[in-house]
């Protein structure tokens, strides 16, 4: 009952996101306190060659566990590296908690940029709650496979991350072209790759 | 007809403040080791600025620090807080206090008292505390009502003085109340704790 008035609220929230960021006309994130957001006291993005160095080095270090039939196979885990684009297009990662509302108001916009053939791939923090994840993915259905951090690689990555949501959009293996601190909506998504132009090819999609 | 119509309207009432109740008891309330700090809205003393801080600090080993606004014995525990986070910074530790005001064992938000707030301020900058202190905030928009637990609803916490710590897991590994006689070997406990990580 909650989650279905949460998931109208959601909508609402989204279409009002949408109609304040249209007037963005430069392709630069629009300005992110005109949508309700209560991640606006954080949120910011980061293009500082620097420091998106790092995060590359600290992405492709990351080892995850996958999700088959409701479960985490915590039995192995892959190098983030091994889940990158082939054909080198720039994809999404949308980095998210079970116990993070905003990172679950988020999920309706990145399954539209999926069913768009955007590649988005999700990576859960919740190294003690697997069951918990998979309680939530089964409230609210994810277009997009979701890993989940191993314990060592989340005590690596809680170094630099500097709260949830966090989305970083990455091109080839593990090369991170920009990150986005806060919630984000679909226009917001929209804008973003739209500075990348072949962005919008998920290769499971056609 | 119309009594049964009523009688059916009053069930299905009962009904759906069952399922509404159910669903927010769903939860248990954060008390101690092995619970997990939960999602609420403060709003920063200094800033103004309301947000979840939980979420701000996602992914991080995080301290909070609970107190009534009238306990001088909680600022200095501040402090000690803040000489754990200084010696801790490269590990990437992140505090905040919750002040508010306690009632019996019930924590009661401030209710926009101003002078509270105001020496809440002074506090910060007299101990330069480089974490946020932070308190309820007395409105919130309909969206954060929907999307986060209230204080109240999340946390069942008795005592001024409470100090939890959340690993980066954000399970708790550390909660108890600061007492006068122990707050030296409390501290010395958090900072070993932190130490072995």
């Amino acid at each position: 009952m909650r989650t279905a008035i949460g998931r109208t609220l959601s909508g609402v929230t989204l279409i009002f996101a949408m109609g304040c960021v249209q007037n963005s006309s430069n392709g630069a994130i629009p300005n992110r306190s005109a949508v309700e957001d209560e991640t606006a006291a954080y949120a910011k993005t980061t293009t500082d060659a620097d420091a998106l160095s790092k995060w590359s080095s600290h992405l492709a270090a990351l080892e995850l566990f996958s999700i088959q039939d409701k479960k985490v196979i915590t039995s192995s885990a892959a190098r983030f590296s091994v889940l990158g684009n082939e054909n080198q297009n720039p994809f999404l990662v949308q980095f998210f908690a079970t116990y993070c509302p905003p990172c679950i108001k988020e999920i309706p916009s990145f399954n539209e940029m999926a069913k768009r053939g955007t590649r988005v791939i999700g990576v859960s923090l919740d190294v003690s709650n697997h069951d918990g994840l998979i309680e939530l993915i089964e409230q609210h259905p994810t277009q997009y496979p979701v890993y989940v951090m191993t314990p060592a690689s989340l005590e690596a990555f809680s170094q630099p991350l500097e709260g949830l949501p966090m989305t970083m959009l990455v091109k080839d293996k593990a090369h991170v072209l920009a990150v986005i601190i806060g919630q984000i909506s679909t226009p917001e998504l929209e804008s973003w790759l739209a500075k990348y132009p072949n962005s919008s090819k998920n290769p499971s999609q056609k | 007809m119309k009594l049964s119509n009523r009688f059916v309207s009053l069930l299905l009432c009962l009904f759906v403040a069952g399922m509404v109740g159910g669903c927010r008891s769903n939860k248990p309330k954060t008390k101690g080791v092995g619970d997990t700090l939960r999602a609420f809205i403060i709003q920063d003393c200094v800033s103004g600025q309301k947000y979840c801080q939980v979420c701000a600090y996602s992914g991080k080993p995080t301290i909070m620090a609970i107190g009534d606004v009238n306990d001088d014995k909680f600022v200095t525990d501040l402090g000690a807080i803040q000489k754990v986070i200084s010696s801790s910074a490269s590990q990437g530790l992140t505090a905040f206090a919750l002040v508010g005001s306690f009632k019996g064992d019930e924590f009661a938000k401030l209710g926009g008292d101003k002078s509270s707030v105001e020496k809440l301020k002074k506090v910060v900058n007299a101990q330069k505390l480089s974490f946020p202190v932070v308190v309820l905030p007395d409105e919130m928009s309909d969206a954060q009502k929907q999307n986060y637990a209230s204080y109240s609803s999340a946390y069942d916490i008795k005592q001024s003085r409470t100090i939890l710590y959340a690993g980066a897991d954000n399970k708790i590994q550390f909660a108890e109340v600061i007492t006068d006689t122990s707050s030296t070997a409390q501290f010395e406990k958090l900072n070993q704790m932190l130490s072995q990580k």
